[in-house]
């Protein structure tokens, strides 16, 4: 029940997203590293309902997930929070299944989950991996909880789902070193009106809402004309349609779903941040730019220059910091995807008193040297290679398919998006990627030095512009 | 190789015809047939002439190949006042061989598209010969540059110091060496002082000592053969020398505490505490292993369980808590412990509950056989969604054999875990649970805890430092 932006969410979205079955580049070879995309069954309900089907016989297990598509981003002003809460809520019960009860009869049929529900700046998303006997238990869980969410939670129990969303926020945000930066950056490169934003946010707009607001807000989101379900493993598909059919068919249509319209708030120039937290011992430098969309077919050269400006021993960013002059001891670069938008990110934690604004011109040279010269033929052969290689690896477990083959559906009507993106990104030219280069790394951004309370000695540039108040993590934590 | 998308893909677009009005009955959960039954994969395993031992599981399934290479006994061989010696020698052997600089090691294991460490690698199984030279490259031939061996140190330091910062580290480590002694290699840590002690002859001199052949197993699963897996094998690590001492790395025997004692650590206005609950439990050599893992899950496993039930979904003072015995390897005493970050304000509350619920499972609310099928669903029922990927074959695999368990351990875990009694889950929480000696650690806001904490009247409070030392 966890936010995005974390490292596994970034992870997921920047490299995996791939699947299956087949083939991959030999060392050396320049041939391109190309993929086989997953086979599947896609199936529309009457009411609106998408299910894909995507059958392996190979382990008697079911990978199950079911998408609704609202997030974070789906929230005006004073409804902050209530997608995740909404998440929660989704595990109290339905009208035969008590409170409380989700969970205990998946793990009783042998399923389990790593983390069960996920509430992203998109889209939440709910799963579970079941033995293949109990399909038809899994599919009468997840249908009876879309037939009427909501309807057992009470004042009572809202105040408990506060608390333990409170006690979430503390522990995976606010008593972590940086735990707020993801949510800072985001704001700061997303803010204005339905902005995106960290879905684990503060508590203030939850806190003051009664469940009828809550319950009246997420509803309609609620609707099997908003979500996918994709099933993944040991089923017979006929079978499985039928089952699907019989559990969700009945379940009626609901007003179609708007989602706001987002345009990322023009940034004409640099906006430079400082994020303090009592927690933190050493400062760390953040460059942060918006990047392209999970359809944007720039997605594919940004992550091929994420990949080449975080370079190896031999190249890019860690060749000059950590390498050759010895200014960190480790530099990250990435290229995530939203929805409706991106994140291109460098971040590097200085070695020993190296200060944060010698980091930052190293990387501003790296920077605009990129933007001036493409990456090298091998360069961007390791980024088709380990592309191609990540599409399977990535895919092995099948609740990872599901998710995948629900998020192309989703966002793209179109399941298998992710392979088709990886095999156009064996197409990549090294010039695509300088164009994209110089497309986003540019002078609008966000610069964020990262600092140890009260270390504001140590923040980069001191003598530019900061914007105040300056963002923190008060000793205190919660704002 | 370009297949034609369309042509692969059998994408299939269809309308379902609207069912009749006729309503689903929902009123009961649906009747599942028998459980597919759970059979651990079938392993191969071989020992090359110079010690090496080869464990092998073939699955065609995907065009994969998950490799771990175990090394014995891990960071517990790490000499005293050196600590973070293996760690170290993991990552220096990265950083140049015999055979590749650095920089080649480095591009040649991009150019393979995965990443390859000298532990471990998940690849396609094209690839599983380049990639276990590589990986054989660096375990049997690093040079250790003097310059790799600063900037490592850095990394590490500077690692050690993010983790300052993290409360949960820090109470784990408080945790370790109040439970097992500040001198036992469970609670031994890197510092920044002996991490600059280590000399580039201390590193040369324990790989040349340990990380040989004989103390080392390599872990193959996926799409390989296990003859082609085997010849490949041998031409990679053939000629690896026999040399050195056999690692044996058995620890003492810690006393545990004599009595219930809260550990407070000192971390201002933090808003939320964390907690560590726990006690010495035997070695899984114990013939209640069976019965302490069903103990563990019905009592602190998931959802539904004792601990969470009662601190989360009652109480609402946590997001997340656990509670088992956390097994290593097989001689070795282990703990039974508990975690969570709780709501600050209410820690004294979420002890108190906690503890009693540690008494209550000895004897006023035993185990019963209703828990008792939950704990088996959790441990044994599951094992086929929790076992699923190569990736989780070969860690699974890995672990059994850094552990020296024997190599049918899961076949033995279904057997055992199903054979126990809620009379013998009972017996094993009277006699392995013990909330008179139990060890607890609090790193939260002193100036708030330590009053509400000795008000509690669970234990005398002590306020400790970063390494378990009391201070004043």
């Amino acid at each position: 029940m966890t936010p995005m932006l974390s490292r596994r969410r970034v992870w997921r979205a920047a490299f995996a997203a791939g699947v299956t079955v087949s083939l991959a580049a030999p060392a050396q070879s320049q041939a391109p590293a190309t993929i086989r995309p997953l086979t599947y069954t896609r199936v529309v309900l009457p009411n609106g309902l998408v299910a894909i089907l995507n059958e392996d016989h190979s382990s008697p297990i079911i990978g199950v997930q079911v998408s609704y598509h609202i997030g974070a981003k789906d929230e005006p002003k004073g409804r902050t929070g209530f997608a995740h809460l909404c998440e929660h809520l989704m595990f109290d019960g339905s009208p035969n299944v008590p409170a409380g009860q989700f969970m205990s009869i998946v793990r009783a049929g042998g399923g389990t989950s790593t983390r069960w529900a996920e509430t992203t700046e998109d889209r939440t998303i709910f799963y579970e991996t079941v033995p293949s006997n109990q399909l038809e238990t899994i599919l009468w869980l997840e249908s009876d909880r879309m037939l009427r969410p909501f309807m057992h939670t009470d004042s009572t129990r809202l105040d408990v789902v506060r608390g333990i969303i409170k006690n979430e926020r503390q522990a995976n945000r606010e008593g972590v070193p940086f735990g707020l930066a993801n949510s800072v950056t985001l704001e700061a490169l997303y803010g204005g009106e339905n902005p995106y934003r960290d879905p684990v946010g503060p508590m203030d707009d939850i806190n003051r809402a009664t469940f009828g607001e809550i319950r009246q807000f997420c509803a309609p989101y609620y609707a099997p004309n908003n979500a996918v379900i994709a099933l993944s493993g040991d089923f017979d598909t006929a079978k499985a349609k039928a089952l699907v059919t019989k559990y969700f068919g009945e379940i009626k249509r609901g007003a179609p779903v708007k989602h706001p319209a987002m345009r990322p708030t023009p940034m004409s120039g640099e906006r430079r941040l400082v994020l303090e937290d009592a927690r933190a011992r050493v400062p760390r430098l953040r460059i942060a730019w918006a990047g392209a969309s999970f359809t944007n077919p720039d997605k594919n050269a940004l992550n091929a220059l994420a990949s080449a400006l975080q370079g190896d021993r031999s190249a890019g960013l860690t060749k000059a910091l950590v390498y050759d002059r010895q200014l960190a001891t480790g530099v990250f670069v990435f290229a995530a995807d939203l929805e409706n938008g991106g994140v291109f990110q460098i971040e590097a934690a200085p070695r020993g008193t190296t200060p944060l604004g010698v980091l930052e011109d190293v990387i501003d040279s790296v920077v605009r040297v990129a933007i001036e010269i493409p990456p090298t033929e091998k360069q961007l052969r390791h980024f088709k290679n380990s592309n191609a290689i990540n599409a399977i690896t990535g895919l092995q477990s099948r609740v990872m398919r599901a998710d995948t083959l629900t998020q192309g559906e989703s966002w793209a009507n179109d399941p298998v998006t992710y392979a088709k993106q990886v095999n156009a990104a064996s197409k990549l030219t090294p010039e695509q990627v300088r164009q994209a280069a110089r497309k986003y790394l540019v002078p609008g951004r966000v610069v964020m030095s990262m600092v140890p309370a009260g270390k504001l000695d140590l923040i980069s540039k001191p003598e530019r512009k900061y914007e105040r108040p300056l963002a923190a993590t008060p000793p205190g934590g919660a704002k | 190789m370009i297949r034609s998308i369309a042509r692969v893909a059998m994408c299939v677009a269809l309308l379902v015809p609207a069912l009749s009005a006729q309503q689903v009955d929902r009123s009961k959960r649906p009747a599942a047939p028998p459980p597919p039954s759970f059979v651990f994969p079938k392993i191969e395993t071989r020992t090359l002439p110079n010690g090496l031992v080869v464990h092998i599981v073939e699955n065609h399934a995907l065009p994969l190949v998950a490799v771990r290479a175990v090394i014995q006994s891990g960071s517990l061989i790490d000499p005293a006042g050196k600590a973070g010696l293996f760690t170290l020698d993991t990552l220096l052997v990265r950083d140049g061989t015999t055979k590749m600089s650095g920089d080649d090691l480095s591009s040649a294991i991009d150019e393979l598209g995965a990443p390859i460490t000298p532990t471990r690698f998940t690849t396609v199984s094209a690839q599983l010969e380049p990639s276990l030279t590589l990986m054989a490259d660096m375990l049997m031939r690093p040079t250790f540059p003097a310059d790799a061996i600063e900037r490592r140190k850095a990394q590490l330091t500077a690692a050690l110091q993010r983790d300052e910062g993290v409360s949960s580290v820090i109470g784990l480590r408080i945790f370790n060496s109040l439970l097992f002694g500040g001198e036992h290699p469970f609670a031994r840590v890197p510092t920044t002082a002996n991490l600059a002690a280590i000399t580039r002859d201390d590193i040369v001199k324990f790989h040349d000592t340990y990380v040989r052949p004989q103390n080392v197993a390599l872990v193959i699963v996926g799409d390989v053969t296990p003859q082609a897996a085997l010849a490949l094998v041998r031409r990679a690590f053939g000629d690896w020398e026999r040399k050195g001492e056999v690692v044996t790395a058995s620890v003492p025997t810690p006393t545990g505490p004599s009595a219930t004692t809260i550990y407070l650590h000192d971390r201002p206005k933090s808003p939320q505490s964390t907690v560590f609950v726990g006690q010495l439990g035997p070695a899984r050599t114990t013939p209640d292993f069976y019965a302490l893992e069903a103990l563990g899950a019905l009592f602190g496993g998931a959802a539904g369980s004792r601990i969470p039930q009662a601190l989360r979904e009652r109480r609402a003072l946590t997001y997340s808590v656990v509670h088992t015995p956390v097994w290593r390897r097989a001689d070795d005493p282990i703990a039974i412990f508990g975690s969570s970050n709780v709501d600050a304000a209410k820690t004294d509350s979420a002890l108190i509950v906690w503890l009693s619920e540690l008494q209550d499972v000895t004897g006023k609310r035993a185990p019963t056989e209703a828990e008792l099928t939950y704990a088996r669903s959790l441990t044994v029922g599951s094992l086929a969604t929790r076992i699923e990927t190569f990736d989780e074959v070969a860690n699974r695999i890995a672990l059994v054999a850094q552990s020296r368990l024997p190599i049918t351990y899961y076949d033995d875990y279904v057997r055992g875990v199903n054979a126990v009694t809620p009379a013998s889950v009972g017996a094993a929480a009277a006699k392995h649970i013990d909330p008179k000696r139990t060890v607890i650690v609090v790193v939260g806001d002193r100036a708030s805890l330590e009053p509400a904490l000795k008000a509690a009247n669970i234990g005398p409070v002590v306020v400790v430092d970063a390494g378990g030392k009391p201070v004043p």
